[in-house]
């Protein structure tokens, strides 16, 4: 009942409702305009556009599905050529371009990936010499090639809006479960109650919590079903590494996770994704519980959302490197902004526990003081 | 019979002093805390109920701390504060039972006692209304019926009549006149007439202090001598108020009657008048050392 209760209060919040239904429509609108607009492929001059392009782009991928080897790779390039940007090409109205040229996402991910277009100024002339580690790594037949159309950086770039809009979202339902207890003059009856100090409090962030959770995983669902009728399973078979190529090329450490599937590499963010939301609310909650206005509580969780990923980005990024910096950028990376994308990266596994343990600590501590401050509020001073 | 206990309790904010070393004891029966705006009623209200810790001093029931019994105090405890805070989207029915999870009562037990609260209050037939929907009286009717939901042994009223129609008063003064049989209750309120004939003992708050403790018997008869009645010109009447507390004045004609506290008989023509209640109060506030 007190469970219950609570999570009328954050549902019946109108505002919420209206970022949920925004969240959906800004998502829907830009996965039609964005991801499916881009999609593109180019057969003997003709350009396919949006689902044609992908039902093309499977459908050449399969053909060369499986280990990623040098003599696939150099195979898919006698075929199809190098991949050309858009906007080198003459096109005419329609989009068609030259008789004889080919575009698919096969093509695409050799240029990017196996080519030699990073060091030649950007013109892909050959596949990568051998002694290029990485994209040898790439082409030695450990990795499973498959078409990764949606799979791959769009999905992660369109998850990350996603949970941008989760964090505004959970923020905004989190904020007043405390503070507007305080500044609506409820907590005077609560606190007097037998229930109103502990289990009351226990039963508002855990209600808080359902809530987040909920959200972040009914607009996941909505994301995913949207990629999968769009793009099928096929990507989330590929290894992750070539789906990921940060996975294997973003740093020198050491990481396990590039050959596998996929699937399997994109389950555990969405897992951190949920882990973040769930750190995201126990901050809030906290604030909450030390903010006697909503609007104040809901102004510090932004800026403890936001503040860290800002002064990571713009000041420890271009600091140089040292063993303080390091220390501050493990544990600003480690804050829910950014916490996700460690499984994306080739970020080493120690470093991620250290992330996710620094995060279960900031999670167990949000929930804790905020109970304990809740429960030792003074009414009137 | 439950003996609640305030013993030097002092509570002071940045320049004001809202509580200053109050002692009392409160035993079964209704207790009126009367006091002017200001006066530390409700401080005082809130360090009972818990939910306010004092610089100083400590209350007890029945020799043990409120703040060791935690739960098993407020198990006890009904309140309404003076600020009543609801949540405007639940209906009336939800409220009443959300109150009743918080105070731990059974499922069955509470779908029962919230039907009798919007009886006892008025309320029956609102329950599918939204808070927010409700008038102002009808809110605090709301909040009479939450505190009194759990049948609470200790029953503290912060400035429950504010809001009310005169009817909606002389209803809830019946229900409190029922209910202190068996229970504490202490109704803070500076309206006189509220604890006039449901006060078993009236208490007198100024400036953070208690000074009157007793029957509204003995206050009556403290206050006795001291009231004095006559009828006199507008101009006179100026005067007479610079010189005397004035308890009421009525327009008769072109003159007013004037009911002031006198030591003496403040001129040949006045009448010594019967005191009640609101006469010894002021009786109290004006003539007496703070105890």
């Amino acid at each position: 009942m007190l469970f219950r209760n609570e999570f009328y209060k954050i549902c019946s919040r109108k505002i919420l409702f209206t970022g949920v239904l925004l969240g959906f429509l800004f998502l829907a609108a830009y996965f039609q305009m964005s991801v499916l607009g881009s999609e593109s492929a180019y057969v003997d001059g003709t350009c396919l556009r949006r689902t044609d392009a992908i039902q093309y782009n499977r459908e050449t991928a399969r053909r060369f599905a499986g280990p990623m080897t040098r003599e696939k790779a150099q195979a898919i390039v006698d075929e199809f050529g190098w991949h050309i940007n858009e906007d080198e090409l003459e096109m005419s109205e329609t989009g068609d371009t030259t008789p004889g040229y080919y575009d698919n996402s096969t093509s695409r991910f050799v240029t990017y990936n196996l080519s030699n277009i990073r060091s030649n100024e950007g013109t892909p002339t050959a596949l990568a010499a051998s002694e290029n580690k990485y994209t040898e790594e790439m082409m030695n037949g450990e990795y499973e090639y498959g078409y990764m159309g949606g799979w791959d950086d769009t999905f992660r770039e369109m998850h990350m809006m996603l949970l941008w809009i989760v964090a505004a979202l959970v923020i905004i339902a989190c904020a007043p479960v405390f503070s507007e207890e305080y500044a609506g003059q409820t907590a005077g009856i609560l606190l007097t109650t037998q229930n109103g100090k502990g289990k009351t409090a226990a039963a508002k962030i855990l209600a808080a919590f359902t809530w987040a959770a909920g959200i972040y995983v009914l607009l996941t669902l909505f994301l995913v079903g949207a990629f999968l009728c769009f793009y099928g399973t096929d990507g989330l078979f590929v290894s992750a590494g070539l789906s990921f190529p940060d996975l294997i090329t973003g740093s020198v450490l050491w990481n396990t996770d590039s050959h596998k599937p996929t699937g399997i590499v994109l389950l555990l963010y969405l897992m951190a994704g949920l882990l973040s939301v769930l750190v995201t609310a126990a901050i809030t909650l906290f604030i909450s519980s030390v903010k006697k206005s909503t609007f104040s509580a809901l102004l510090w969780s932004a800026a403890a959302y936001l503040l860290p990923a800002a002064i990571y980005s713009v000041f420890l990024l271009g600091m140089r490197v040292s063993k303080v910096i390091m220390l501050l950028r493990l544990l600003f990376n480690s804050l829910p902004f950014f916490l996700p994308l460690h499984e994306l990266t080739s970020t080493p596994v120690l470093y991620r526990l250290f992330g996710y343990l620094f995060s279960g600590c900031i999670l167990v501590s949000g929930c804790v003081l905020g109970c304990r401050k809740y429960c030792r509020y003074q009414v009137g001073k | 019979m439950l003996e609640l206990k305030i013993q030097n309790i002092s509570k002071h904010y940045k320049e004001k002093t809202a509580a200053d070393d109050i002692t009392f004891t409160l035993k079964n029966g209704v207790y009126g805390l009367l006091g002017e705006n200001g006066a530390g009623k409700t401080t005082l209200l809130r360090i009972l109920c818990g939910i306010l810790m004092p610089d100083r001093g400590d209350v007890t029931l029945d020799g043990i701390s409120i703040r060791k019994m935690g739960a098993g105090y407020r198990t006890l405890l009904g309140y309404l504060p003076q600020d009543f805070g609801y949540y405007p989207d639940f209906t009336v029915k939800r409220y009443l039972l959300y109150l009743a999870s918080l105070k731990a009562l059974p499922r069955d037990k509470a779908l029962v006692k919230y039907k009798e609260m919007l009886e006892l209050t008025g309320l029956l037939g609102e329950e599918k209304q939204k808070i927010k929907h409700l008038s102002g009286g009808m809110i605090r009717r709301l909040g009479i019926a939450q505190a009194l939901l759990n049948d609470p042994k200790i029953l503290l009223l912060d400035e429950p009549t504010a809001g009310l129609d005169p009817k909606e008063r002389i209803r809830f003064r019946n229900i409190i006149s029922s209910l202190g049989h068996d229970r504490i209750v202490l109704l803070s309120t500076h309206i006189v007439s509220d604890v006039a004939n449901a006060a078993d003992r009236i208490l007198i708050m100024r400036r953070g202090k208690i000074m009157e403790n007793n029957t509204p018997d003995a206050l009556i008869q403290a206050a006795s001598g001291h009231v004095w009645e006559f009828v006199t010109t507008p101009a006179k009447a100026d005067i007479c108020q610079k010189q005397f507390t004035v308890c009421n004045v009525k327009t008769e004609g072109n003159e007013l009657r004037m009911r002031v506290l006198s030591g003496e008989r403040p001129f040949a023509g006045a009448l010594a008048a019967a005191p009640d209640l609101e006469d010894a109060y002021l009786y109290a506030t004006e003539n007496r050392e703070v105890l």
